[in-house]
């Protein structure tokens, strides 16, 4: 039996320019973009936002974190290496070598595949903007004397973005883990590009969350516009079609505010105004059911 | 037999022979599907359920593409002087990311969303991939499996599995055609890089929809069977 924990997270609408510097040699800072239909959508990677969780950890529980982050040398440190030939990486050791993976590609000495490497429990969807693209642009200059680069110009998008995340707790070398991934989600911070000088709040402002057996998740891209707002629409049809069982479902944030939110009470699913409350309520769910597992 | 229907939000399936820019195949290939019902399952052995047939239907439209900046990492082979350089700077062997990543485009395919026919009548094993699919989606409190379930590349996540309805559009099947421009791989040897390939074009269902998994049968296996053959 294996149980899996996943969370469709939709941010607040705000200015984003998660531009990262992957400029095409002209002064212009370009957006991420993905094709949807017919649509172009902005996007923020997977890896971004694993950065985010990183950053969490580091700041939560820093002994426990292998790679950290040093922002006044602009460094990543390892604490696993010890030398250039030693063991790097510890997954029972480091919460984020469990959680996020690693390799370490090597050749051995007789020069064959050495390459230790572990698969990432957590996986991350890529964000995807709830609304198309419409090329909207900002021009700045640079202070002081003007020369030929002096102008530039920035792609910005009004919009909010939502991802999904994945976990299956029994795979992780420490199971209470799966409940820090959760603490991390309300506490999501450094997302926003412009070489992150730029906010762009990332925090959830309404959340799904899903404790199941299913392998599968259902809920991702479950939030669409709505006016000015979002609504989940496509969730409760797959409630309605029983494609999800509602007692598995816990929502929470702005979503219970609108009308989605009666019939997703109606349909018995647990819905909480906020997000943090929705959060603790799974932090409990997953105690329950590592309860069950261990008594069995 | 099985009908399953798979959707898959945003997803990528590298060409077998894409260099540097990461193109992707428009459909997923059968070498990627047999993987995902692998993994659907919790069955860490690519040979079990070898022998196993798959038909693939698209639903819809073709997914759209669209192209994104990632980082990736390459080595530099390098050799004489600059290897021992690069040796006594890092130790040997190691590839720092500093040093060994850069920017790269990719594709990405979105709104996939699939039909998968199996038929386990070819296969050995001793309880059918057919059948480990139907108690995985009736009862998945029975099946002990790990991670994210992806199709195509692992951060491909697939948003949900389930029996095909016939509410959820007509399929266009993948039918095997020798002179088709739809070239999918059935079968990636990692270690060498070889494979067997398919080519299609899009049909109605029928017996040339059926792809067979198996391994591809290599020079020196042939060789071996001729000489016993002889023998």
């Amino acid at each position: 039996m294996s149980k899996h924990l996943f969370a469709t997270i939709v941010t607040p609408t705000a200015i984003a320019a998660n531009n990262r510097g992957e400029g095409d040699g002209s002064t212009l800072s370009t957006l991420q973009k993905i094709t949807f239909g017919n649509d172009q959508y902005s996007t923020v990677s997977a890896e971004a936002i694993r950065w985010a969780f990183r950053e969490y950890l580091q700041n939560v529980t820093e002994s426990e974190v292998n790679r950290t982050f040093d922002p006044d040398e602009d460094k990543y440190n390892l604490k696993g290496e010890k030398d250039k030939k030693g063991a790097t990486f510890d997954s029972q050791k480091y919460i984020d070598d469990d959680l996020f993976g690693y390799m370490d590609a090597k050749k051995g000495a007789d020069n064959e595949n050495d390459t230790k490497k572990r698969r990432g429990v957590l996986e991350v969807s890529r964000a995807i903007s709830l609304d198309p693209y419409w090329g909207d642009i900002a021009f700045g200059s640079t202070g002081g004397q003007k020369g030929k680069t002096s102008i530039h110009s920035t792609e910005v998008h009004r919009t909010a973005y939502q991802y999904t995340i994945a976990l299956t707790p029994e795979s992780l070398k420490k199971q209470e883990r799966a409940a820090l991934v959760l603490d991390a989600i309300s506490a999501i911070r450094h997302v926003g590009g412009n070489h992150s000088r730029f906010l762009y709040e990332f925090r959830p402002e309404s959340i799904v969350i899903r404790l199941t057996d299913d392998p599968s998740p259902w809920i991702m891209n479950c939030f669409q516009r709505s006016g000015d707002t979002v609504g989940c629409s496509e969730l409760i049809c797959l409630i309605n079609a029983k494609d999800i069982d509602p007692s598995e479902l816990i929502v929470g944030g702005k979503i219970s505010k609108t009308p989605y939110a009666e019939s997703l009470k109606q349909a018995n699913v647990k819905v909480c105004d906020g997000v943090k409350e929705a959060i603790q309520i799974a932090k409990q769910r997953l105690a329950q059911t590592k309860k069950e597992a261990t008594s069995l | 037999m099985t009908l399953l229907y798979i959707e898959c939000p945003c997803t990528s399936f590298p060409r077998s022979f894409a260099r540097d820019y990461k193109e992707t195949y428009l459909y997923p290939p059968p070498s990627t599907i047999y993987g995902f019902l692998l993994s659907l399952v919790g069955e860490e052995n690519l040979t079990t359920h070898l022998g196993v047939e798959l038909a693939l239907g698209i639903i819809g439209d073709d997914p759209a593409i669209s192209r994104i900046v990632r980082k990736q990492r390459h080595h530099k082979f390098a050799i004489g002087q600059e290897a021992k350089k690069r040796i006594a700077k890092y130790g040997e062997g190691v590839y720092p990311s500093s040093n060994f990543s850069k920017l790269n485009h990719q594709e990405l395919l979105t709104n996939v969303r699939i039909v998968v026919q199996v038929n386990s009548h070819q296969e050995t094993a001793s309880i059918k991939l057919t059948e480990r699919i139907s108690i995985a989606l009736s009862t998945p409190s029975q099946i002990t499996r790990f991670g994210g379930l992806s199709l195509g590349e692992s951060n491909g996540l697939v948003n949900g599995v389930r029996s095909y309805r016939e509410s959820d559009g007509t399929i266009r099947w993948l039918v095997k055609d020798k002179r088709g421009l739809i070239g999918l791989p059935i079968w990636i040897n990692r270690t060498t890089g070889q494979g067997t390939f398919q080519r299609f074009s899009f049909g109605d269902f029928c017996s040339d929809c059926w792809v067979s998994i198996k391994l591809p049968v290599s020079k020196s296996n042939t060789k071996l069977s001729k000489s016993k053959a002889s023998k």
